[in-house]
């Protein structure tokens, strides 16, 4: 009897438990502990891992920058790279898309001294960049921008808005292609942690950045922490030492048409608002052609008579370059 | 809890029939079980009555689950939000590490009731160390370590490898 008991009793025994056995709610407690190189090369262990890593865009955020070197306080790499999960499972270089560092900032403005994500350091940059002093975030939001079902959308936004919180400088990087709504990214302004954050807001098409929701988000969160705000144009942030072509010109005037009178009206509303204009040296740097760029200019004129561009262009065609408007200081 | 609700005991039933006598001071940890208790309103019952099946844990894991709450009840309360801490792997107690040395099959089983229980501290630390065993190692280790088949297709396989190239330099 014992026998047959005992034997029943192996018999039925279950299998035990494995790493791919885990519910998502444990999986996820597990791979939150791995960094983006132990994310990435989970990855390649077994088609399962592959799609769990895909569906719950593990590491999207993740990024690493190798082969820094610094000349004149500018930053180049030629390896920035991006986990990127979002079209197609691609990862995607970051040297395909635009990135700032050396066309837009000055490191004087701009010193990561570590790049992190959810408090996990990726890239710690004490030893080769010891001038840098600040904790700098980066968020890509096409995790956001490419979700359709809205209420999805809006719990990723969420979880975005919850990481803000713990930001303490923030480099605000929507990628091109993006498209936020005003609300969203007022809603993201809003959210961040009330402490001298640098922003900057890539936008491409659409520019719903100009909108006065939007400008107005910013200047409640500024207000609060002397911020300093910069708008600019993914386009011209890869720089283009031949010029650029004729495609990426046209592109850039189609994408123009659509700063229209909303657009003016939000510039201007910021601008009127003296708290804004005594507050920042450089309040926008904007990118738009030559037509809405005079009608701005114009308006601001007439209302200050005090702008200042601290460099202009005739033509976009020439090539990458920005608009910088400086008020009253 | 008053206390003389937390001088109580509580009887637990493992999924294979046998009961264990928790303080409830010592099983506090466990959310599901506080849960459990208030919504039945026996958390001020002077007898708790029948042991509380818990059926997806066995008595060798629900023996250990008994112990790691006994070491820790009377730990402070975490931080609630991991979201604002540096998220280490290398801050395991030594106790913790000694306890955590089980073939995996028991750490998994640790994992799944802690979960099950909703103990925090006993999940945290159990998934802690499985993320240790991940950490730093090839694909092909971590198949090794935890005995997973490859079923990518070789086309598959170069493609990932391509996609991941610029971790593996």
């Amino acid at each position: 009897m014992m026998i047959v008991y005992m034997l029943n009793k192996l018999t039925s025994k279950e299998r035990k438990p494995t790493l791919t056995d885990m519910p998502h709610i444990v999986a996820d407690n597990i791979f939150k502990n791995l960094n983006a190189f132990d994310v990435c090369r989970l990855r390649r262990v077994a088609t399962g891992f592959r799609d769990y890593i895909e569906k719950y865009k593990m590491g999207e955020m993740d990024f690493q920058c190798t082969n820094l070197t610094i000349k004149n306080d500018v930053i180049t790499t030629n390896r920035i790279w991006f986990p990127y999960y979002a079209r197609n499972s691609k990862f995607m270089d970051l040297r395909e898309v635009s990135w700032p560092f050396s066309e837009h900032f000055d490191l004087n403005w701009f010193r990561p001294r570590y790049i992190t994500y959810a408090n996990s350091t990726i890239f710690e940059s004490n030893e080769y960049l010891p001038k840098f002093s600040k904790d700098v975030w980066m968020l890509h939001l096409d995790n956001i921008i490419n979700e359709i079902n809205q209420s999805i959308r809006k719990e990723k936004l969420n979880n975005i808005c919850k990481k803000l919180k713990y930001m303490n400088e923030l480099y605000f990087f929507a990628c091109s292609d993006n498209y936020l709504t005003e609300e969203e990214l007022a809603t993201l302004i809003l959210s961040l942690k009330p402490r001298k954050t640098h922003i900057c807001v890539e936008f491409n098409q659409k520019l719903p950045c100009l909108k006065k929701s939007v400008l107005s988000a910013f200047c409640e969160i500024t207000q609060k922490t002397h911020a300093a705000i910069r708008i600019c144009h993914p386009l011209y942030h890869k720089p283009k030492p031949d010029g650029i072509t004729k495609v990426e010109h046209d592109m850039m005037v189609e994408s123009f048409r659509y700063l229209d009178e909303g657009d003016v009206e939000g510039i201007l509303w910021f601008l009127e608002n003296p708290e804004n204009s005594q507050m920042y040296k450089n309040i926008i740097i904007l990118k738009c052609d030559k037509r809405v760029r005079d009608e701005i200019f114009q308006k601001v004129l007439e209302k200050f008579g005090v702008l200042i561009p601290t460099f202009t262009e005739d033509d976009i065609s020439m090539g990458p370059r920005c608009i910088s408007m400086r008020v009253r200081q | 809890m008053t206390d003389a609700a937390q001088e109580r005991s509580i009887k637990l039933l493992s999924s294979d029939n046998e009961t264990f006598q928790v303080p409830r001071n010592v099983i506090r940890l466990s959310n599901t079980i506080n849960t459990l208790l208030q919504d039945l309103g026996l958390d001020d019952e002077e007898d708790a009555g029948d042991a509380i099946p818990v059926q997806n844990v066995t008595s060798t894991i629900l023996k250990k689950v008994i112990a790691w709450c006994q070491h820790h009840h009377e730990d402070p309360v975490a931080a609630d939000d991991s979201d604002s801490r540096e998220k280490r792997t290398d801050d395991i107690s030594s106790w913790d590490v000694e306890f955590l040395k089980v073939d995996q099959g028991t750490l998994f089983e640790l994992i799944l009731a802690a979960n099950y229980l909703d103990i925090k501290g006993l999940l945290d630390v159990s998934c802690k160390t499985v993320a240790n065993m991940i950490k730093g190692k090839s694909p092909e280790e971590i198949r090794r370590t935890f005995n997973i088949k490859n079923d990518f297709t070789p086309e598959e396989e170069e493609q990932i490898r391509k996609e991941n190239a610029w971790c593996e330099d």
